[in-house]
Order: C-alpha cells, then sequence, then structure tokens
C-alpha cells in the first residue's frame, strides 16, 4: 500500500482527520485526548450500517480487538486496508505482529504509549492527538510527537547511529572544528551510548544523528533521556542516505523525495529508510559513482556540493 | 510508595477499562463522591462529576464513568482499590498529564504497578519505591528513568516483547 490518505472518521460530536503517510502511524500522548474514542468510532464505523458515524474513507477499516486470536490471519488477508488497534492489544508488541506488518499492503494506526520495539517506524509515525473546537464540532488532528527546533545550539560531541558512512561524513566535515564525532554502532546502542556519555563527561554536551525514517521505536526512550540530562539533544532527518539524496549532487526528480508516499510501497520496504538507500544506490550507479553504505565512496566526502550541503545543514542545528 | 515492575508483564493490566467498568457497577457511588476523585476527572479528562453514574463531557455531553479515559480509569483503580492484590497496572494506560495525580497516590498509599513506556516522567516529583526487578530502593525519580531504561531492556532482551 502506498498514497498519502485524510482518513476522516466523523461522529455527530467529534470529527476526527488523520493524515496518514506512513505504513506505520502509532499515537500516544497524554490521556483523554480521544485515542479510545476514535477507536470505538472505528468499531461503530464498521459493525453497524446505521451507525452516525461516518468516514470518507471508502475502502475497508479493521480493528483488531485484545483477545483475537485470528489476528494474524486477519492481517495477512486484508489488502488495502487500515487496521486500527488499541493499546489493549497486547500482541501489537510481539515479533510476531511485526513480522505481519513489516511487507503487508496495508496501514496501520496503533494506539501505544510503550515502544514497540520489533517494528520498524519513523519518528514522525509517533504522534499524538490534538484537538479544538469549532461549532458544535470537536476537530481531532495528529501532531508529530518531535517538533524541530530552531534554537541552535552548541554540542561537543556528535554521536552517529552508524558506524560506516554517516559517521565517516560527518567526521570529515567536523575535522577542523572543536566537535568530536563518535557512533555507537548500531541504532539500538543509541540512548545506553549516550546515557554512559553523558555519565562520564557530565558537563559535555552531545546530540545523536540517526536515520528518523526508523528511530521510532526509540524515540520515548531517548526524550526520556532529555528530560533526565540537559544538554542532550537530537537531530532525525530520514536518513543518511535521503540528505546525500537531498544536497542535489545527482539530478533527480523532486517527487521522488518530496512526495515519497506515493514511490515507497509497504509491500516492498518497511520503512523509507530502505526506499531512500535503494534510490541512491540506483541513481548514484547510473552515474557511476556508485554508493556503498559500508564504506563511503571517496567521491562524496570531496564533493563540494555534497560537503557544502551538509555544513550548511549542521550550522543550522548547531553552533560550529 | 510504589512498587514497580519494569518491562512487560502480559499478567499487568495495559488497558484497566475491563476491570473498571466490571468494579465501576458495584463501587461508582463511593468512587465518585471522593472530592479526591473528582478532581482528578476535572483535570485529566477536563469532565465533570455531575453524579455518581453521570458526567459531564465537554466533547460528548452526559457520559458514564464507563466512557472516561484509560488513563483516568487506572488512576481512579490505584488510588481507590491500591490495597487489592489482584490490581496490577502497567502504567503505559497513564499519559503525562496522570503524572501529578500519580505521584500524589503513591505519596498516599502502597501501589504495585508494572511500567513499560518511556511516555511517563516523574521530573520534578517526589517519587520512592522499589523497584521489583531487583529488588533496589528507588530513590527518587531520576533513579526511575534510570532503573526503567536498564530493566525495559533487559525484560526485551529476555524475549518478553
Amino acid at each position: 500500500m502506498k498514497g498519502k490518505y485524510i482518513l476522516e472518521v466523523y461522529s455527530p460530536a467529534v470529527r476526527y482527520s488523520l493524515v496518514l503517510e506512513r505504513q506505520v502511524t502509532v499515537i500516544s500522548g497524554n490521556s483523554g485526548t480521544g485515542k479510545t474514542s476514535f477507536v470505538d468510532s472505528c468499531r461503530q464505523l464498521i459493525g453497524n450500517k446505521r451507525s452516525p458515524v461516518k468516514s470518507n474513507y471508502k475502502g475497508r477499516i479493521l480493528v483488531l480487538e485484545p483477545n483475537d486470536n485470528y489476528w494474524e490471519s486477519k492481517i495477512a488477508d486484508s489488502k488495502g486496508c487500515f487496521i486500527v488497534a488499541d493499546e489493549g492489544c497486547d500482541y501489537i508488541r510481539y515479533k510476531q505482529f511485526a513480522e505481519a506488518v513489516s511487507y503487508s499492503d496495508n496501514y496501520f494506526i496503533l494506539i501505544s504509549r510503550s515502544p514497540l520495539h520489533y517494528l520498524t517506524y519513523s519518528v514522525r509515525s509517533v504522534c499524538e492527538l490534538v484537538s479544538n473546537r469549532k461549532g458544535v464540532y470537536q476537530f481531532v488532528e495528529l501532531r508529530y510527537r518531535v517538533s524541530e527546533s530552531d534554537l541552535r545550539v552548541h554540542v561537543d560531541t556528535i554521536i552517529t547511529e552508524d558506524s560506516n558512512s554517516g559517521c565517516e561524513m560527518y567526521k570529515k566535515l567536523l575535522s577542523d572544528s572543536d566537535i568530536k564525532v563518535e557512533s555507537a554502532r548500531g541504532k539500538d546502542n543509541v540512548c545506553n551510548y549516550i546515557r554512559d556519555f553523558v555519565e562520564r563527561f557530565s558537563s559535555k554536551s552531545v546530540c545523536s544523528i540517526v536515520d528518523g525514517s526508523a528511530f521510532g521505536n526509540q524515540l520515548m526512550d531517548y526524550m526520556d533521556l532529555m528530560k533526565r540530562y540537559s544538554d542532550v539533544y537530537l537531530m532525525a532527518p530520514e536518513s543518511f542516505e535521503y540528505l546525500l539524496l537531498k544536497s542535489k549532487v545527482f539530478r533527480i526528480d523532486d517527487d521522488l523525495l518530496e512526495k515519497v508516499y506515493d514511490y515507497c510501497d509497504s509491500v516492498k520496504y518497511i520503512s523509507w529508510e530502505g526506499y531512500f538507500t535503494d534510490l541512491l544506490v540506483s541513481v548514484s550507479r547510473k552515474y557511476k559513482i556508485p554508493y556503498n553504505k559500508g564504506r563511503l565512496n571517496s567521491f562524496y566526502l570531496s564533493n563540494r556540493r555534497v560537503c557544502e550541503f551538509f555544513l550548511r545543514m549542521l550550522s543550522d542545528e548547531f553552533i560550529i | 510508595m510504589i512498587k514497580v515492575w519494569f518491562g512487560f508483564d502480559g499478567e499487568a493490566m495495559s488497558d484497566p477499562s475491563p476491570s473498571f467498568d466490571g468494579l465501576c457497577a458495584v463501587y461508582a457511588d463511593s468512587w465518585f463522591s471522593d472530592e479526591f476523585v473528582k478532581k482528578m476527572v476535572n483535570d485529566i479528562d477536563r469532565s465533570k462529576v455531575l453524579s455518581p453514574r453521570c458526567i459531564e463531557s465537554p466533547v460528548f455531553g452526559q457520559i458514564s464513568p464507563r466512557d472516561l479515559s484509560g488513563g483516568l480509569k487506572a488512576c481512579i483503580l490505584l488510588y481507590e482499590l491500591y490495597y487489592d492484590d489482584d490490581l496490577y497496572i502497567d502504567l503505559t494506560a497513564c499519559g503525562e498529564n496522570c503524572v501529578p495525580w500519580l505521584a500524589e497516590i503513591f505519596a498516599k498509599r502502597d501501589c504495585t504497578v508494572s511500567c513499560s513506556t518511556f511516555d511517563l516522567s516523574f521530573k520534578g516529583y517526589d517519587i520512592s519505591g522499589v523497584c521489583l526487578n531487583d529488588g533496589s530502593e528507588i530513590k527518587n525519580w531520576m533513579d526511575f528513568s534510570d532503573k526503567r531504561r536498564k530493566f525495559i531492556r533487559e525484560v526485551r532482551n529476555g524475549g518478553l516483547g
């Protein structure tokens, strides 16, 4: 399934309008914002033709129930469907659920404050519901849990998620600055690495640069670290490959990066990260400058356009 | 005081609604006459208790206590039935706006809970208790945060989700 959808579900009192452009959307946030009411509205919508709840979506909406033993086959048998699950469905945390979601031809709306460790999803998949009253209706929409900060901060150290191409690039770019670059050697290590770092160097400020497209299941842990320690920051561009493509070192159709939802099919990719990597690999091959995630081609490290793009991005965020 | 198991525990209630809804039929009169509960309803769900079986919601109008949010239901159960050994709630049911109330409940009552969420910080609140994963003392909110990070990871690596 691919595409951007505005899923509207409206009951006599509340109008939900959810913009969905990724396979997985995880809704968390404060109590009393309407998460369970949204699931109940979906339930009423599909369970009763005379229900006062209506939707603009003409396809199928499926609500998974907590004690449903057949959730795996229901997912496998669905296609082009919005699948909704509330927090009470404990199995959404299981590896089997992540396997059922991966490469499935459906979009998933999951209500959960707990990290779904086995699922791959974006930091921009992690949302909360916000509402405001217009006349007699309550309008409810999605909002990202992470917001882009326009504050430039001073950091002493940058931690990259990967130890290969991304780390190499930032090391090269910041070799003349006071900022140190280290690698956490993997997404799952980032939070522990940061914690150990601030425990060792409490006076130093640190920022992680992660692949936002796939860091969603670590996000709440990281945000807790940011509350626990001052001077811990996060930068979450879609991915390193996305940044290389954005640097315009290759001529590509802007839509491939701006309307990813129209190209990234959930049947082929479990997150946008894989899509950007495949796109970069295929474009760079055409230009005879093959991109290799394991070891960065020296062309990228020395190309003026690439370096200027990355430096501009870093100086927008950090005092270099 | 709080006794907390960090990590996902299949025995814990991540959705307190079924228990709350069942027990509410019996206890609604006493629960919703309590001023502390009325204040929680007002603050967490921005609603008003009109009578023990009728709540005024700013969105839905008059609703039953069964239609309250999961986080509020968890807070009410922890406050009212803290002595019940069968009451074992995962704090993942509670949002950040429940934190001031949870901190007050844990100061007044001895509650045993699990916690599989990072989406809840007690920063700035007095919180103390026991970490059931290793029996160690939780001295403050930073301790809570550190032990949570350590044990949620350990429990997950042990294959429990």
